[in-house]
């Protein structure tokens, strides 16, 4: 299959780069100067896992590229680009031209405040004002119920401008995820913190999101819940709930990675219109017999144990990326980005990457992407949802 | 098989009926409306327009519904087309829930959800108006209750003394104008603390009235059931007895001033303080407010006489305290008016009999009135507290004079009194730096003299602000020493360099052998402290030789020399007896 890294179009180029080197600086090296292929970026996205996100790293993107190139990113549980990925590594995806344009902005210490930190972030929506705009974000994914913030950069940004982006990871270790906000001259490596990136093109912009779970077994209320932490289903503990649907013993919660093994297959899916909401279970308590779910589950949510198959999970990512590119009004796309949950690559094991990846290819033949595997999806193209998880997202350019 | 729908409504009651103000409510409701129904846009609508809306700006829906909200199609910029549904809610209707949405219009279901979210917020703004309403009341409630009781507490503090817990002296005067009513004699106390003031400044106020509480407690104790106290301001408090006479009302007195004796365990530490007390009596007709005006001016005599003493009120004792009245009006006037002038009275070195240095002494004569004993205005000019510009005032001219002979007399010293007041001032050591730099005297020549209760009242403070003094490098004399009453541990810590042994000591004019074995004691004491002894009041050849006999280093009295003149000074250091032996 032809893995295409960059393209060139209309004087608009794209391009990633993927380096596994040890080597933090070495790393992000090799990946800046494979991903800048142009001598003008306007933005360079990094992704890399914890451990190579050093300064020496972030330095060596930074000498290659220009003044006003604004450099973001953050720490990640994976990267993937071109149909490969790695656990630790650095992904940097770059691109620049005419008809482009970025604006940021910072919000910090966000974790009691996630409302005003999505409605700083989006703050710099104003600052470009292209025919087409969306504002993708790179949050901290250890802060809560993270709807908040995609309900304060809504009430910003309005129904007309996409919203996009990934929460930061740590390998899945739930300890502290990192951002990266700077340029030429210094690159911040930020913990608590929302980076809003404001992106402007004279050419279309696409939004894709899929996840490929059904629902299974009999309907559950949330009968008590707190933010993300469900202390009972149907008026019965919840960690028993699902330890007696799972047929999983009480001895799983020793180990935090064999219950994750478990219960990853089986996220709960809460009832919508146009399908279900995945939360995914993280861990259980045994203290007051409640499970804890990465995003907020609303009391009084209708929930089903969720399920899916193999082909079905993998297919989502392509289907991610063909609903992305049907957005470009029959442009083609220069490049795109993605971000996909890093329960999925959990629960697709690599077998189920592999399959993940093909189905990018195929679905974005000759599109280069780059993205990482994330805590959390932002994702918002219709109606005002625009929190996600286990969910693959793509944001495809023109 | 239930539709997602109806789901959601439990969800979305759950959100909207959480928020406790309505405005968090409408946003709540309209962003979780949005949410639901997949709206783009979301908007709550009054009467008076836009409250609240998600996915567009507010103008721009505004300009949009010219007519107000209704079911349709919208074309907003950016969003193309949009299917509107709307809820109006309420019995007013209090409002209007919209949604507007790209693609499909609002299923029959979704509509009917939409009117439920509408009865929803209804019902949730409701209950936000009620337990506003509920809150308002109970705050006003509970204001209403809190003034009341201030008012109480107030009118309370108005005839109780809020520290002590004793009557004021609003509430006093009603009890004696009672109790004198009853018929029968009545005495009032009036009682002084001594030394409060010195407990205030160096332990600070919270000691200080944690030592009212204290004294309070204390005069309680000491008072029959017909007795009653009260605190009539600052360290003043008052103790009146029913059916007593002056003779009965003795005693009380002593007891009280034996209970006030006693330490005191303030801030961790014994504290000591006394009581001067005055009584008077009075009978069926007596008018309360001029009772205790005459126990006030018997006190003030106890305290003139004392510290520590009873005086029983006597007629007379007003006129003098109108003359101390008068005399302290004249006091102020006296410094501006230059009343005051210093007489120097040489320090003898005992040995060879030669003049040393001079203590300067000050003098107030009034003119047309006469001379004025120091021992009626120092005390006063102690109380009123001009003491401290009277001692600024000396200290200024004997320097300048004090410099001025040690041109030709180049060792003569020279000795000043301080007074507590004067000790205790946080501007006094630079005071007298700046002076003594004003004046040219080196601090070596001059010694500041402080009277042994000023010192002993309070140790740790005078120890403090010696040694301030100290490092400036002037001399410091224990004054009268031997009046009061000194902790011997106190007096080897405190930073002194001379002993002036009290003229009690040498009242007789051939001193008896226990006059003599006392003198050699505290002379033997200061040989082991290292200290000059100066022993004053000799006035007998008798006292000079029994006194150099025992070592004494100087002295000062009326048979070795009279307080001078000033301009008397410098023959009484070129005599005979004034050439020093190693000068």
């Amino acid at each position: 299959m032809n893995r295409v890294v960059s393209t060139r179009r209309d004087g608009r180029w794209f391009g990633t780069g993927h380096s596994t080197l040890t080597d933090p600086g070495a790393a992000g090296a090799e990946a800046a100067t494979t991903a800048i292929t142009g001598t003008d970026p306007v933005v360079v996205f990094v992704f890399c896992s914890v451990g190579h996100h050093t300064a020496a790293m972030l330095d060596a993107v930074r000498e290659r590229v220009a003044a006003d190139t604004v450099i973001v990113g953050c720490s990640t549980s994976g990267q993937l680009s071109a149909g490969a990925t790695s656990k630790d590594g650095v992904v940097v995806a770059a691109w620049g031209g005419t008809g482009l344009a970025v604006r940021t902005h910072v919000s910090r210490d966000i974790a009691n405040r996630l409302r005003d930190a999505g409605v700083e972030a989006a703050s710099c929506l104003g600052a470009v004002d292209h025919p087409h705009r969306a504002l993708l974000m790179l949050g901290d994914g250890l802060t809560g119920n993270q709807d908040e913030i995609v309900r304060g950069a809504f009430s910003v940004a309005g129904a007309a401008v996409p919203l996009v982006g990934g929460c930061a990871g740590d390998q899945l270790t739930f300890t502290r995820t990192y951002q990266f906000h700077g340029g030429r001259d210094g690159v911040e490596i930020l913990s608590d913190a929302l980076v809003g990136v404001a992106i402007g093109s004279d050419a279309p912009i696409g939004v894709g999101i899929a996840h490929g779970w059904r629902k299974t077994g009999s309907a559950m209320i949330v009968t008590r819940s707190q933010g993300g932490r469900v202390q009972e289903l149907d008026g019965e503990p919840a960690l028993d709930v699902l330890l007696r649907l799972l047929g999983l013993d009480e001895s799983v919660l020793d180990d935090p990675d064999a219950f994750r093994q478990a219960t990853f297959p089986h996220p709960l899916g809460l009832s919508r219109r146009s399908g279900e909401d995945i939360r995914v279970i993280h861990d259980g308590d045994r203290s007051d017999r409640s499970v804890i779910c990465l995003a907020d589950v609303p009391e009084g949510a209708l929930a089903w144990i969720m399920e899916t198959g193999p082909g079905e999970l993998a297919a989502a990512a392509g289907q991610s990326g063909r609903q992305a590119l049907d957005m470009l009004a029959g442009s083609p796309a220069l490049g795109s980005l993605i971000f996909d949950c890093s329960a999925r690559r959990l629960t697709l094991g690599d077998d189920g990457v592999e399959r993940e990846n093909d189905g990018l290819l195929t679905a974005m033949p000759d599109v280069p992407f780059a993205g990482f595997y994330t805590n959390g999806e932002f994702a918002r193209v219709r109606g005002a949802l625009g929190m996600h998880h286990f969910t693959v997202v793509t944001l495809a350019l023109a | 098989m239930n539709h997602w729908s109806t789901h959601q409504l439990t969800e979305f009651f759950a959100a909207v009926c959480g928020p406790r103000d309505e405005q968090a409510a409408i946003t709540v409701a309209v962003e979780r409306a949005a949410e639901v129904l997949e709206a783009e846009v979301a908007a709550m609508l009054t009467g008076d327009g836009v409250q609240m809306v998600r996915g567009v700006d507010r103008d721009l829906l505004e300009s949009a519904l010219p007519d107000g909200p209704s079911p349709g199609v919208l074309a907003l910029p950016g969003l193309g087309e949009l299917h509107v549904s709307v809820a109006r809610f309420g019995s007013e209707p209090r409002g209007t829930l919209l949604v507007a949405r790209v693609g499909e219009p609002l299923a029959p279901e979704e509509r009917q959800l939409l009117q439920a979210m509408g009865q929803t917020l209804d019902l949730a703004l409701h209950n936000i108006a009620l337990l506003a309403a509920e809150r308002r009341l109970r705050e006003e409630r509970e204001r209403e209750a809190a003034e009341r009781l201030a008012l109480v507490a107030s009118l309370r503090e108005a005839r109780h003394d809020s520290l002590t817990g004793l009557p004021t002296r609003v509430l006093f005067l009603e009890i004696l104008g009672a109790k004198l009513d009853e018929g029968g004699p009545v005495s009032v106390l009036f009682i002084d603390l001594d030394r409060f003031k010195a407990v205030n400044d160096s332990l600070g106020h919270r000691a200080g009235d944690d030592l009212l509480g204290h004294v309070a407690g204390r005069i309680r104790d000491c008072l029959g059931p017909a007795g009653a106290g009260a605190r009539l301001g600052g360290d003043e408090f008052a103790v009146l007895l029913g059916g007593s006479t002056t003779e009965n009302a003795v005693p009380v007195a002593w007891r009280i001033i034996e209970a006030l004796r006693r330490p005191f365990r303030i801030a961790g530490r014994d504290v000591f303080i006394g009581a001067s007390i005055g009584i008077a009596t009075g009978t069926a007709g007596t008018d309360p407010g001029e009772l205790l005006g005459n126990a006030d001016v018997a006190m003030y005599k106890a305290k003139k006489d004392g510290p520590g003493k009873v005086i029983l009120f006597e007629p007379w004792m007003h006129a003098e305290a109108l003359a101390q009245l008068t005399l302290g009006g004249e006091l102020r006037r006296a410094l501006e008016l230059d009343e005051f002038r210093l007489l120097y009275q040489p320090l003898i070195r005992m040995e060879t009999g030669a003049a040393t240095g001079v203590e300067a002494l000050v003098r107030w004569s009034r003119p047309g009135r006469g001379y004025v004993p120091p021992a009626d205005f120092l005390p006063l000019a102690e109380e009123n507290g001009l003491i401290t510009d009277i001692g600024r005032w000396v200290l200024r001219a004997a320097g300048h004079q004090a410099a001025r002979w040690r041109r030709t007399i180049p060792e003569m010293t020279l000795n000043v009194n301080v007074s507590g007041r004067q000790l205790t001032d946080p501007r006094f050591t630079g005071d007298v730096e700046k002076t003594l730099a004003e004046c040219g005297l080196p601090a070596a020549a001059v010694t500041l003299e402080l009277t042994e209760s000023v010192l002993m009242s309070d140790p740790r403070t005078a120890i403090a602000c010696l040694g301030d003094l100290r490092d400036l490098g002037v001399g410091l004399a224990v004054d009268d020493f031997g009046t009061g009453y000194s902790s011997l541990s106190y007096l080897q810590r405190l930073p002194v360099d001379e002993l002036k042994i009290d003229r009690t000591f040498i009242s007789r004019a051939e001193p008896t052998a226990a006059d003599l074995a006392v003198i050699r004691t505290v002379v033997e004491l200061a040989r082991t402290l290292k200290l000059r002894t100066v022993v004053e009041g000799v006035e007998t050849e008798q006292q000079h030789r029994a006194m150099r006999a025992l070592g004494c280093d100087y002295g000062q009295g009326y048979h070795l020399c009279r307080p001078l003149e000033p301009e008397n000074v410098p023959a009484a250091f070129a005599g005979p007896l004034a050439i020093h032996p190693g000068g």
